[in-house]
């Protein structure tokens, strides 16, 4: 029973990881359709920034925190901007776009590897606080990361549904045609949820930056999981996404129980595939914004 | 009366594919126009390259003196033009409040949207009790009546309608028309209106104007074209 009051906690701590990497790669793919690879190496960007300002530039933690989702929002509209949008422009199928977008991938990793070489780059004397509560073991960044997704999910909340820029991004999701014929810049909010969904992404950057450290790989992982986390949920649904990363990381964890450990990664491809058999809407597709 | 809009040697189409050729077409103000064709004969085309979804490859478009060829649908929405495109012209999975709203996007001031929909549920009292329905729940009919109501919301000066009236049951066609005649009787609101079934359309029309494979082939008073012999013709 210890045991797995332990893996439960484990779970949820990995489940909120998994919610805000589906949150930010969701956000980007209901409204602007592109499935966003890329989405890896901008996690990875944003790390290395949070890393070079703490351990290179000496600045406090706290400070070098807050370049995570700067970093990385400015690198995703970058993306779009360079990279999908002039393709999008030329009528290009879905498919190139696809393409590209894992081309753009490995050269931006290889580029990673290229600066920072492919040693694990850790934040120096960053140890989290542990608490023991009877059987189980929690670090401060397992319960920060789960007060972070929740946090994150209220907030996008909001914003879609109480601002212009929300309601203009839940009608590009809608129908794009529809969304330019009421006079909608289409490419003006596709720029803003590429920032805004890599900016979702970098916050759980940074707790795995201060979890195992930064590699320029450590972000090919994230996208197949936040790609899986999304699907499962429901495209287009916030609460989709965060229920669909709470449960790739309890299925993941609590199989632990009974599964060897070297079967972990691919739990998850196995629920993506019962899941996509069952109700391919994904579990909480009916749950819209 | 003075010309609204202007369209001078207008040719459109998609990638390299020519859909409409060299046509000049003016609406006055204050006017209702029809432009009737069959399917495939460039109405939609046109429409979209005057209200700037497509770029027209050559030709000049100018609306109230100014030229806007080559512009977005945002400026023109700005400077007065408003489409209802063909087809479900509505936000599916919003409700009918929102839509409303999203179709005065050009408008920033919330009073102004709170009044404008005001006007569009006088106009159309079901969306008023259906506010809170999700646009795809709608029937078809009511669907076409929020599609027309959020062209409405920026308060344009020339509405556009592709045809508004497709996969309608007769008797909603008629209280379509209606009320577009209504909008322009009320608003003042000058109307190109895309159909393919002419009937109705050329009841509530000052002139029509026949499209064929991509070019304008009539230009004139409806009445000629309400006698059957002649529309045969042209078709």
């Amino acid at each position: 029973m210890d045991l797995f009051a332990q893996l439960l906690a484990n779970g949820l701590g990995n489940g909120a990881h998994y919610a805000l990497l589906g949150l930010g790669f969701g956000l980007i793919f209901t409204t602007t359709r592109i499935v966003h690879f890329a989405y890896g190496p901008v996690f990875a960007v944003s790390a290395f920034a949070v890393w070079l300002a703490v351990a290179v530039g000496g600045l406090p933690l706290a400070a070098g925190v807050v370049l995570a989702p700067l970093t990385a929002a400015a690198a995703g509209a970058l993306v779009y901007w360079l990279a999908y949008r002039p393709f999008e422009r030329r009528g290009m199928s879905s498919h190139s776009v696809l393409i590209l977008s894992l081309g753009l991938s490995i050269v931006l990793e290889s580029l990673l590897t290229l600066i920072f070489g492919p040693n694990i780059h850790t934040v120096p004397g960053f140890a989290p606080p542990i608490f023991i509560l009877g059987p189980v073991f929690l670090t401060g960044l397992q319960i920060g990361e789960v007060i972070a997704v929740l946090g994150v999910a209220g907030a996008l909340l909001l914003f879609l549904r109480q601002t212009r820029y929300g309601h203009a991004i839940l009608a590009l999701s809608d129908d794009r045609d529809m969304a330019r014929i009421v006079g909608i810049d289409t490419d003006r909010i596709s720029l803003i949820v590429f920032a805004l969904g890599s900016a979702i992404a970098a916050v759980a950057a940074v707790f795995t930056l201060l979890n195992e450290g930064a590699t320029p790989s450590m972000g090919f992982n994230p996208v197949f999981v936040a790609f899986v986390v999304a699907v499962v949920g429901g495209l287009g649904s916030i609460p989709g996404s965060i229920l669909g990363g709470f449960l790739v990381g309890l299925v993941e964890s609590l199989g632990l129980w009974k599964i060897p450990t070297e079967w972990q990664n691919s739990i998850a491809f196995v629920l993506l595939f019962v899941v996509l058999l069952a109700r391919p809407q994904g579990l909480f597709a009916g749950a819209r914004r | 009366m003075t010309a609204l809009l202007d369209i001078a040697g207008l040719t459109a189409g998609y990638g390299k594919k020519t859909v409409v050729r060299d046509v000049a077409l003016t609406l006055r103000t204050g006017e209702i126009v029809v432009v009737l064709g069959h399917n495939g004969a460039g109405k939609t085309t046109l429409v979209r390259a005057i209200f700037g979804l497509i770029r027209a490859s050559s030709g000049r478009v100018s609306f109230d003196g100014r030229d806007i060829t080559g512009r977005g649908p945002s400026a023109n929405i700005a400077d007065g033009l408003a489409l209802v495109p063909q087809g479900h012209g509505i936000f599916r999975t919003l409700n009918v409040r929102r839509n409303l709203e999203l179709g005065g996007f050009s408008v920033t001031s919330r009073d102004v949207i709170a009044e404008r929909m005001e006007r569009v549920f006088a106009l159309f009292p079901v969306l008023r009790e259906r506010q809170a329905q999700i646009g795809g729940t709608l029937s078809g009919g009511q669907q076409q009546m929020l599609a027309i109501g959020m062209a409405l919301m920026p308060a344009p000066r020339l509405l556009i309608l592709d045809e508004p009236s497709i996969g309608l049951a007769p008797l909603l066609v008629e209280r379509v028309m209606e009320s577009i005649r209504e909008i322009n009787e009320n608003y003042g609101t000058t109307i190109l209106l895309v159909e393919q079934n002419p009937r109705l359309a050329l009841k509530i029309a000052a002139r029509a104007v026949v499209m064929n494979r991509g070019a304008k082939i009539y230009d004139g008073a409806p009445e000629v074209l309400a006698d059957e012999r002649k529309l045969l013709e042209l078709f």
